[in-house]
C-alpha cells in the first residue's frame, strides 16, 4: 500500500448494478476519513441504483470495519491508512479492506455461539457492537495477515428486488 | 454538534440535528446528553428524525445516555430512519428501548400514561 494520503482518494465505476459496480477508496485511517469515505460510498451506490435496504446493509458493514481500523488498527504502531475495494452486484457485494496496522485479532472473526449481547440495562455495554453487526450481516469473512498488513474480505448477500 | 432540548411537562424532548451519529461525534453526544438531561423529567425522548445513519459508536453513546439517566428515568427513541432501525434490530436494542414511530406518537404515549 502506498503511503497514506491525508486526503481521501476514490474511484468509482458505476454503469449499472447489473454489470457490477466497482469501487476503490484510499484514505488515512481516522474517523473523519471513514465518515468521508462512507458518504462517497453512499453517493456512488445510490447513483448505481442500489436499493435503500441493501445500501444500509453495506454501509453498516463497511463503516464498522473501517472504524475498527481507524480506532484500533494502528494503536501502538505508526499511523497509516486503509484501502477499500468493492464490487457490488445485484445479489451480492464483496468488499476488500487493506491496512498496514497491527494484526486483526482472529477471535473477532468467528461467531461465538455462546455470545449473547446483554439486553438488561445495568449490564448493557457502551461499545463492542461493531463486530457483532459485521458477523450478522456478512455471508462470508476471510482474513489474512502478511508482512504487508491485514487483508480482510467480506461478502454480503443482498436482497434482489 | 447540533442538539437541542425542550421540556413538555414530565417529558424532556431532545432533538439531534445531525445527519450521522457516528464515531466522529459519539463522545461529544454522550457528554452533551449528560448535560442536557441533568433535569427532573422522568421521561426523555430522543428524536432522531434527522439522523440517517448510526454506527456502533453512536449506538454505544445512546446506550450510555440511557444508563447515565439513572434509576427511575428512561430514554425513549423516536423517528428512527430505516438504517438506524436496522442497527437497533440487529443488536436487539429494540427490545431495550421504547421506540416510537415519530415524536407526536411518543409525546401522546407519554401523556397517556
Amino acid at each position: 500500500m502506498s503511503p497514506p494520503s491525508p486526503k481521501a482518494t476514490h474511484f468509482a465505476c458505476h454503469p449499472s448494478i447489473a454489470a457490477g459496480v466497482v469501487l476503490r477508496y484510499h484514505a488515512a485511517a481516522n474517523v473523519l476519513s471513514v465518515r468521508d469515505t462512507l458518504i462517497r460510498v453512499e453517493r456512488d451506490l445510490i447513483e448505481s441504483g442500489v436499493t435503500r435496504d441493501n445500501l444500509s446493509t453495506i454501509l453498516i458493514v463497511v463503516s464498522e470495519v473501517l472504524n475498527n481500523i481507524a480506532e484500533h488498527g494502528y494503536q501502538g504502531v505508526p499511523p497509516g491508512g486503509f484501502v477499500l475495494r468493492g464490487v457490488v452486484r445485484a445479489d451480492h457485494a464483496v468488499f476488500g479492506f487493506h491496512d498496514t496496522g497491527s494484526p486483526l485479532p482472529e477471535h473477532l472473526l468467528a461467531e461465538d455461539e455462546a455470545e449473547q449481547l446483554p439486553t438488561e440495562l445495568p449490564e448493557l455495554p457502551e461499545g463492542g457492537y461493531g463486530w457483532s453487526l459485521i458477523r450478522t450481516l456478512a455471508a462470508k469473512i476471510r482474513h489474512r495477515y502478511t508482512h504487508r498488513g491485514n487483508w480482510l474480505l467480506v461478502r454480503i448477500n443482498l436482497v434482489v428486488a | 454538534m447540533n442538539i437541542s432540548s425542550q421540556s413538555h411537562g414530565n417529558v424532556l424532548i431532545v432533538q439531534l440535528q445531525e445527519p450521522r451519529l457516528d464515531a466522529v461525534i459519539a463522545i461529544q453526544f454522550k457528554d452533551r446528553m449528560r448535560e442536557i438531561t441533568d433535569t427532573v423529567e422522568p421521561r426523555v425522548i430522543l428524536d432522531l428524525a434527522e439522523v440517517g445513519f448510526m454506527d456502533s459508536s453512536g449506538l454505544g453513546a445512546v446506550v450510555a445516555a440511557m444508563k447515565q439517566l439513572g434509576a427511575g428515568r428512561r430514554l425513549e427513541l423516536a423517528s428512527l430512519s430505516p438504517t438506524v432501525e436496522k442497527v437497533f434490530q440487529l443488536t436487539r436494542m429494540n427490545s431495550v428501548f421504547d421506540i416510537h414511530e415519530n415524536l407526536t406518537a411518543a409525546i401522546a404515549t407519554a401523556n397517556a400514561d
